[in-house]
């Protein structure tokens, strides 16, 4: 059987924020309960001609640059997202075209809420693992939204990381993989809802945490480890403190988890949520890093992998921008009613 | 004002990929042509992501379908390598672009046809 790893990656983050205090003094709420209570400081937002689709692009460009290949060698290209920009018309023929890779290329969109990214780098993995392709990119990316006013609002972002797999020049194996499922009523959107409704604090234990352990568990069993002979561990980041409890009941060290936790400064990206904490991680780790990441997306369920980190890293880090200065450099803060505009919650007089 | 299908179909190894054509003396053609000046013949070309602004305008009252940038720069873009491309200079304080200043060509939605037409994807540039 061939052998199937990262071979690149890519992330993008848009340059426009918006602070909490924004936020919560337009609502008349208390900013500090958020920062101190859910660890959130700012979250990005997507400029007016940005949506999933131009983020996942950008992000596949990146890590097109990173393997070194062109984009006619993808065999399979898939989106993860909650955010598809058409009810109606495949993201990913648009993304497949813009990066060159049609038309041998197979396609599809999926969906899962916020992991709907990871799903989408495991069915590429297998692919490459089965040997029906030679190259294939998996993308998590999101242009997420928050009714006004609503918990969520203060956390749903915008960003996308994308990963291309391959059995040749790997940068990083795939040491084991495992998924944890449930029929799990915590989020949802139905047809033409503009704005998903939640299950308040249900969305916490018998879902995030249940289904994020259950994973981590789960594949850290079947391999024989702990969490001491990881380096780092990536959890999927809906608000600053979910991840952070999640590891420490796991036995994971906080400073095994802050190199992936962009959550306080980024916000929510859903689906590209745990795929973006794990490209700041491959951006600073070094040959024989041993990495745990786990997704977790409403409905509900997780995606674990083991990862271990290649000597032939080193040769590709720098040679597409980084996650964390895209989201600490070039910032523009947005107030409320840019924000409001920007993200279509109010509309001008036509 | 919507676009005809056929017309942003046939439009897309441009607007998405910025496919150009360079001739044997090494002028570049972006868009491709039929036929190029002196009879010459041309290979297909990329044009790279990232060039540097040549001259601009900053446009205060656009088309209506471009309102909700207003205002934005408008500029044309030298490439490195060769090839111009009149490009929106985005993520950018529209004061603060100056000529030569570096930028990197990003995929953007440039329109969008109403609540049911087609979504417009294409090029802008951001600095670099």
């Amino acid at each position: 059987m061939p052998e199937s790893g990262i071979v690149g990656y890519g992330a993008y983050i848009p340059r426009y924020r918006i602070k909490v205090e924004s936020i919560a003094s337009t609502w008349g709420a208390d900013a500090e309960n958020y920062k101190k209570g859910l660890q959130l400081k700012e979250k990005s937002v997507p400029g007016l001609d940005q949506d999933t689709i131009t983020l996942s692009v950008e992000a596949a460009k990146y890590a097109l640059k990173r393997a070194g290949i062109d984009g006619s060698s993808i065999g399979a290209a898939y989106v993860g997202s909650e955010s598809h920009p058409y009810a109606v018309k495949p993201t990913g023929t648009i993304l497949s075209e813009a990066i060159g890779a049609t038309p041998e290329c197979h396609t599809a969109d999926f969906e899962f809420a916020c992991k709907a990214g990871t799903e989408a780098m495991y069915n590429v993995y297998s692919q490459v693992k089965a040997g029906l392709i030679e190259y294939g990119l998996g993308i998590g990316g999101d242009t997420s939204q928050g009714a006004p006013g609503d918990a969520l609002e203060y956390s749903a972002s915008a960003g996308a990381a994308a990963y291309i797999f391959g059995s040749k020049d790997i940068i990083v194996s795939v040491d084991a993989t495992y998924a944890y499922m449930t029929d799990t009523p915590d989020f949802w959107r139905r047809e033409y809802e503009h704005y998903p409704q939640h299950g308040g604090r249900f969305t916490g234990e018998p879902a995030y945490f249940k289904h994020t352990l259950g994973a981590a568990e789960g594949i850290m069993k079947r391999a024989g480890m702990t969490a001491d002979d990881f380096d780092y561990a990536v959890f999927h980041q809906p608000n600053g403190k979910f991840p952070m409890a999640a590891g420490k009941r796991l036995g994971f060290p906080r400073e095994k988890i802050e190199t992936g936790w962009l959550v306080p400064w980024l916000g929510n990206t859903y689906s590209g949520a745990s795929p973006l904490g794990l490209s700041a991680v491959l951006d600073i780790a070094k040959p024989g890093d041993r990495i745990l990441m786990v997704s977790f997306g409403s409905g509900a369920g997780s995606d674990a992998f083991i990862f271990t980190v290649l000597d032939h890293i080193l040769e590709v880090q720098d040679k597409a921008p980084m996650t964390r200065p895209q989201l600490d450099e070039n910032k523009i803060y947005l107030d409320y009613g840019n924000y409001a505009k920007f993200r279509g919650k109010i509309l001008r007089n036509k | 004002m919507k676009i005809r299908s056929p017309r942003y179909h046939r439009e897309t190894p441009q607007r998405y990929r910025l496919e150009a054509a360079k001739t044997e003396s090494g002028k570049v053609f972006f868009p491709p042509r039929a036929y190029y000046p002196g009879g010459e013949k041309a290979e297909p070309f990329r044009m790279s992501d990232k060039g540097k602004v040549l001259t601009y305008t900053v446009i205060h009252t656009p088309a209506a379908e471009y309102s909700d940038l207003a205002p934005f720069a408008l500029g044309i873009i030298e490439l490195d390598g060769g090839g111009r491309i009149t490009s929106q200079i985005v993520d950018v304080d529209p004061s603060k672009v100056k000529i030569g200043m570096r930028v990197k060509v990003e995929f953007r939605r440039i329109r969008t046809e109403g609540d049911e037409g087609l979504l417009c994807y294409g090029y802008k540039v951001v600095p670099e």
